[in-house]
C-alpha cells in the first residue's frame, strides 16, 4: 500500500512539476485562489500537449471540463451543480421567493451567482437585487446598508473568499437583515467558507446555509477513519482543502492499484471509475471528465452554539 | 528652471557608426540562435515575453527618459491594445493584422489623450494622473462585461495567420520559435526606429523639453505638440506589445493589466538606465528573467526583486547602462598609468 | 425610509472617510515639506494593522495600546525610510528616483508580510467590533464611533500642532518655501524627518483602526492607496484642510456609488473626479501652496 501510495505521489508530482514548469509566468497581484483559475485555464491546453492527467479540486468554474479535455479531471462539484441545488432547495426546502445576490466580480463569484439567479427565478422566485464587488473593497457596512433597505428578503447567496465573506455576514448582522440579527434572511453560499468560519465570525453567521465539499460529522467509515487520523497526526480538524487533496491522492492511488502504471492508462483509468466512495463523497466521471455525484455536495447550517448541523438534502 | 523630476537621466551617447552596426549584428544574431540553444517550451516563453517586455520598456522610455513625462500608467496602453485588437478579432472577426494595427492606432490615441494632462500638468501631478487613468481603464475592462468579458476573461485566442508565401508555409506561429522571431523582429525593428528619431532633430526636441521646457518655449518648441506626438508613439508601440501578449497567451483577463504592471515596466526602464535607448532592452530581459530564475526561493523571490529595484535607484540610478560605462571607463583608465 | 438609508450611508460614509483621511494625512504632511511621495506610506498602514493584531491577539493587550503600539512602529519605520532613502537620494535632486525607491521597498515589505503572514486574511475582531448602537432605525458599530472620535482627535490634535505651535509653524514655513526657511534658521533637514515620523506615526496607527473594518491580508494597503493618492490630489497636495475635507467626500462617494449604482464603479468613480480636478483646478480644492508651474 505505502508503494502504491508513493507510485501516486511520484505521479502526480511530475504531473504538477510539468505544469509548474510550463504556465506562463504572470505576476498577478492577487489572492492565490484567482490566480489559481487563472493559471489553470493556461495550464490546461499546456497539459493536454504534455498528456498528463490532472485531477483538479480548486475551481468550480465550468470552464475547467466543460471544453472536454481529456486529461481535465475534476472531483468537485462545478458551479452549475452546486448552484443549481442550491437555488432548488432554496426555492422547495426553504420556501424562499426572494433573493438578493452578493458576489466578487471575479470568474467564479459571477459565474456562480448567475447559475443561481437563472435556476431561482425559472422556478418563479425574484431576484431584488445583484451586488457584484471588486476585491479590494474596504467597508461592507454600505453594502449591507443597501442590502437592509431593500423589501423582505428570503435568502442572501453569498460568493466571495474568507476574507470579505467573513465581513458581509457580520455587517448583514449589523445592519439586522439576516437571522444573525435579528432579522429573518438566510446567508447561503457555497465552498470557500472552511469549517472555522463561525469562530471567526461569531453569531452573525447564525443560521448560515452553505454547501461544504467534506462532512466531517459523515457517519461512512472512510470519513471517520480520515478524520481521527488526521486529528491524531495533527492535532486538529481536517478542512475540505486537506480532504480533497486526501482524495486526489487516493483516487490516484486507486487507478494504480487497478493496474495502471503511465500517464495514458491512468488517465483512462479515472474517466473508468465507478462507484468509488471517498471522503468527500462518490467519484463518477462524465464525458467532460466532471465527477457527477451530488452526494459530494453537503449542507450545512450554522447552530447558535457555532457548530455545524448536517441537513442531509443530499 | 529645469523640471526637477529628471535632473540626471543619462546622456545619450551617441556611439561611432561602426560599433554601432556591429552591435545590431550581433542582435540579431542573438535573436535567431537563442530560441534554438534554448529549444524548451519554458525558456522560449521566456524569451518571447522578455521581447513583449522590451517593447514596452522601449515605449515608456520614449516618453519618460527622453521627453521627461512622468508616466506611471502605462499598463493602460498595454492592456488597450490587448483587448482592442482582441475584440475585433473574436467579435467581428476582422483578420489578425488588421485589428493590429486597429489596437495599435487605439492605444497611440489613448496615449494623445493622456497627453493632454501631460500638456497642463508636471512632475507628480502628472504621476498621479497617469496613474488614475490607469486604474480607470483597468477598471473599465474589468466591468464592462457585456463588452470585455470582464474577469470571465476570453478564451481561446489564436495567434496570427500562419505566413504562407506561394503556397508553402513559411511560419507557423503556432510554434512557439517562429512566434519569438515575429515579436523579437518587429522589437528590433522598433527599436531601430526610435534609434532613428532619437538621434534626428526631434530627439533633440524632445530632450529640449525633457530638460527645460521654457527655455525650449523660447527657442519656438511648441512643447505640447511634442508631448502630444511622444505619448502618441509611447503608448503605440506598448499597444503592439498587448496585441502581441494577446495571441501569444491565448487567455485574456483584465488582471494582466493592473496597475501594478505599469510599476513593472518602470522598473524595468529605471533599472536599464533611463534616456538610452539599449538601457531599457537590458533591464526588461533582466526584470524579466530574474523573477524566473528566482523561483526556487518561492516566496521571497518578490522580496528581492523588489530589493534589486530599491539598491539600484539608491546606488546606481543610472541602472545597467550606468554600470556598463563605469566598468568601461575603469578598462580604459587601467592601462598603463602611474 | 429612504432618509433613513441616505443617513446610514452618510455615516458610513464619514466613517471610511476618516480613515482615508488618516492615511491620506500623512502623505500630504511629506509632500509639503518634502514634495516626495512615499509610495510605501500604504504598506505601514498594513504592517500597523498586522502589529495591532499581533499585539493584541498574542500578548493579550488591550486594543487601544494595540493602537499606541502600532503608531510607535510607523514611526519608527518613517525615520527608517526617510534616514536610508529620502536623505540620501535628496542630494541628487532627482524628483523620480525616490519615488521608485519607495515602489521597491513597497513591493519588498509585501511580499515580506505575504512570506510571514499568509495570504489568508485575518480576521480582526476587538470587542467594539460587534457591539452595535441603534437609534432612529440607524446602526453604527462602536468601532466606527472609535474611528471617528480617534480620528477627529488625531486631525485636531495636528491642525493644533501645526497652526499654535513653534514647530507647527516652522513646518508649514518649510513646506512653503524651503530656501527661505532655512535663512530663518530652520533645520529642513530635521524637520523633514520630524515630518516623517509624524506622517508615518499616522499611517500605523491608521492601520490599527483599519484592521477590523479591513480584510487584512499583506495587500490592504495596495486597496487604500491609490485612492489616498487621489484623495491628496483633490484636496491639494501639501494642504490639511483640503485632504480633510477630499478623504471625507471620497467616503461619502463610496457609500453612494455602493447604494444607488454598484460597488464595482467607486474606482471609476473617484478616479474620473481625479481626473476632473486635475483637467480643471490642478491646485485642488483648497490650494494653499504657491501657485507653482503645475
Amino acid at each position: 500500500m505505502e508503494r502504491l501510495h508513493a507510485q501516486a505521489a511520484i505521479a502526480r508530482q511530475e504531473a504538477l512539476a510539468a505544469a509548474r514548469r510550463q504556465v506562463v509566468a504572470q505576476e498577478l497581484m492577487s489572492v492565490w485562489p484567482f490566480a489559481r483559475i487563472y493559471a489553470r485555464s493556461l495550464t490546461m491546453p499546456v497539459i493536454e500537449q504534455a498528456k498528463v492527467p490532472l485531477l483538479n479540486a480548486g475551481s468550480s468554474s465550468i470552464k475547467v471540463t466543460e471544453p472536454g479535455n481529456p486529461w481535465t479531471f475534476r472531483i468537485m462539484p462545478n458551479e452549475v451543480m452546486q448552484g443549481v441545488n442550491l437555488a432548488e432547495n432554496a426555492y422547495k426546502r426553504l420556501n424562499a421567493r426572494t433573493a438578493v445576490l452578493l458576489f466578487e466580480n471575479t470568474n467564479a463569484g459571477i459565474g456562480n451567482a448567475q447559475v443561481f439567479k437563472d435556476t431561482f427565478t425559472k422556478l418563479g422566485g425574484q431576484v431584488l437585487a445583484e451586488i457584484g464587488f471588486g476585491r479590494d473593497v474596504n467597508d461592507f457596512t454600505a453594502i449591507a446598508t443597501r442590502v437592509a433597505g431593500l423589501s423582505k428578503i428570503d435568502v442572501i447567496p453569498t460568493y466571495t473568499l474568507e476574507g470579505q465573506g467573513l465581513k458581509i455576514t457580520q455587517a448583514l448582522a449589523q445592519s439586522g437583515v439576516t437571522k444573525g440579527g435579528g432579522g429573518g434572511a438566510i446567508q447561503i453560499g457555497t465552498i470557500w467558507l472552511p469549517f472555522g468560519f463561525e469562530q471567526k465570525a461569531g453569531k452573525a453567521a447564525l443560521g448560515y446555509i452553505r454547501i461544504v465539499q467534506f462532512d466531517p460529522t459523515e457517519t461512512r467509515d472512510v470519513v471517520i477513519d480520515f478524520t481521527a487520523a488526521f486529528k491524531a497526526k495533527y492535532n486538529a480538524d481536517p478542512t475540505h482543502l486537506n480532504a480533497h487533496a486526501y482524495e486526489q491522492i487516493m483516487l490516484i492511488a486507486d487507478v494504480v492499484k487497478r493496474g495502471r502504471k503511465d500517464p495514458q492508462s491512468i488517465r483512462d483509468g479515472l474517466a473508468a471509475t465507478k462507484n468509488y466512495s471517498g471522503v468527500t463523497g462518490s467519484v463518477e466521471f462524465d464525458r467532460t471528465n466532471q465527477n457527477t455525484k451530488m452526494d459530494t455536495v453537503h449542507y450545512m447550517e450554522t447552530k447558535p452554539d457555532m457548530s455545524w448541523t448536517s441537513l442531509k438534502w443530499n | 528652471m529645469s523640471d526637477p523630476a529628471l535632473a540626471q537621466p543619462l546622456p545619450h551617447r551617441q556611439s561611432p557608426p561602426l560599433s554601432r552596426r556591429v552591435g545590431y549584428l550581433l542582435a540579431a544574431l542573438a535573436i535567431i540562435i537563442l530560441p534554438l540553444i534554448f529549444n524548451d517550451t519554458y525558456w522560449r516563453t521566456n524569451l518571447t515575453i522578455c521581447a513583449i517586455n522590451v517593447l514596452l520598456a522601449l515605449g515608456l522610455d520614449f516618453i519618460l527618459g527622453y521627453t521627461g513625462q512622468l508616466n506611471l500608467g502605462h499598463s493602460a496602453f498595454y492592456g488597450l491594445g490587448a483587448y482592442v485588437s482582441t475584440l475585433l478579432i473574436v467579435k467581428f472577426g476582422i483578420p489578425f493584422w488588421g485589428a493590429f494595427v486597429a489596437g495599435v492606432a487605439f492605444a497611440g490615441m489613448a496615449g494623445m489623450v493622456l497627453s493632454l494632462f501631460a500638456v497642463r500638468l508636471r512632475g507628480h501631478y502628472l504621476a498621479i494622473a497617469s496613474l488614475g487613468f490607469a486604474v480607470i481603464i483597468y477598471q473599465i475592462l474589468l466591468n464592462w462585461i457585456s463588452l470585455t468579458q470582464g474577469p470571465l476573461g476570453i478564451y481561446g485566442i489564436s495567434p496570427p495567420p500562419a505566413l504562407i508565401i506561394g503556397g508553402t508555409v513559411i511560419a507557423d506561429f503556432h510554434n512557439l520559435t517562429a512566434f519569438f522571431y515575429l515579436v523579437a523582429a518587429f522589437t528590433f525593428l522598433v527599436y531601430l526606429l526610435l534609434n532613428q528619431l532619437v538621434r534626428s532633430p526631434i530627439g533633440e526636441t524632445l530632450t529640449a523639453i525633457r530638460e527645460d521646457e521654457i527655455s525650449a518655449a523660447s527657442l519656438g518648441i511648441n512643447a505640447a505638440v511634442w508631448k502630444v506626438f511622444a505619448f502618441g508613439v509611447g503608448a503605440a508601440v506598448a499597444g503592439a506589445a498587448g496585441c502581441f501578449y494577446a495571441s501569444f497567451v491565448g487567455t485574456l483577463v483584465p488582471d494582466a493589466f493592473f496597475v501594478a504592471e505599469a510599476f513593472n515596466i518602470l522598473a524595468m526602464v529605471i533599472v536599464g538606465g533611463m534616456g538610452t535607448l539599449i538601457g531599457p532592452v537590458f533591464g526588461a530581459i533582466l526584470l524579466t528573467l530574474l523573477p524566473e530564475m528566482l523561483r526556487g526561493i518561492g516566496d521571497l523571490r518578490l522580496v528581492v526583486y523588489g530589493a534589486a529595484l530599491t539598491l539600484v535607484v539608491l546606488f546606481m540610478p543610472g541602472g545597467l547602462v550606468q554600470a556598463a560605462r563605469f566598468v568601461h571607463e575603469k578598462f580604459r583608465r587601467g592601462g598603463p598609468q602611474p | 425610509m429612504t432618509t433613513t438609508i441616505v443617513l446610514q450611508q452618510a455615516i458610513n460614509g464619514i466613517v471610511l472617510g476618516s480613515l482615508y483621511v488618516l492615511v491620506a494625512l500623512g502623505l500630504t504632511l511629506i509632500y509639503g515639506v518634502l514634495v516626495q511621495i512615499n509610495f510605501a506610506h500604504a504598506d505601514f498602514v498594513t504592517l500597523g494593522a498586522f502589529a495591532a493584531y499581533f499585539f493584541m491577539h498574542l500578548i493579550g493587550a488591550g486594543y487601544f495600546l494595540s493602537i499606541g503600539v502600532a503608531l510607535v512602529l510607523g514611526a519608527a519605520l518613517g525615520w527608517l525610510i526617510n534616514a536610508s532613502i529620502f536623505t540620501p537620494l535628496r542630494r541628487k535632486g532627482n524628483e523620480l528616483l525616490p519615488l521608485i525607491a519607495t515602489i521597491g521597498v513597497s513591493v519588498m515589505m509585501q511580499n515580506l508580510m505575504l512570506a510571514w503572514f499568509g495570504p489568508i486574511p485575518y480576521a480582526f475582531e476587538t470587542p467594539y467590533s460587534s457591539q452595535v448602537i441603534r437609534f432612529a432605525g440607524i446602526f453604527v458599530s462602536w468601532q466606527n464611533v472609535i474611528i471617528i472620535a480617534v480620528s477627529s482627535l488625531t486631525i485636531a490634535l495636528l491642525y493644533a500642532f501645526m497652526k499654535f505651535t513653534f514647530l507647527g509653524k516652522a513646518l508649514r514655513a518649510v513646506s512653503q518655501d524651503h530656501e527661505t526657511a532655512g535663512l530663518m534658521g530652520i533645520n529642513p533637514n530635521q524637520l523633514i524627518m520630524l515630518t516623517f515620523v509624524i506622517a508615518s506615526a499616522l499611517a500605523g496607527m491608521a492601520g490599527a483602526m483599519l484592521a477590523p473594518v479591513l480584510v487584512l491580508t499583506p495587500f490592504a494597503g495596495t486597496s487604500v492607496i491609490v485612492k489616498a493618492f487621489a484623495i491628496v490630489i483633490i484636496g491639494g497636495f501639501g494642504n490639511v484642510e483640503g485632504t480633510i475635507l477630499a478623504g471625507l467626500i471620497v467616503g461619502l462617494i463610496e457609500s453612494y456609488t455602493t447604494q444607488y449604482l454598484n460597488p464595482g464603479l467607486i474606482d471609476i468613480v473617484v478616479f474620473a473626479l481625479l481626473l476632473l480636478m486635475l483637467a480643471i483646478k490642478p491646485t485642488g480644492l483648497i490650494s494653499e501652496r504657491r501657485e507653482e508651474n503645475v
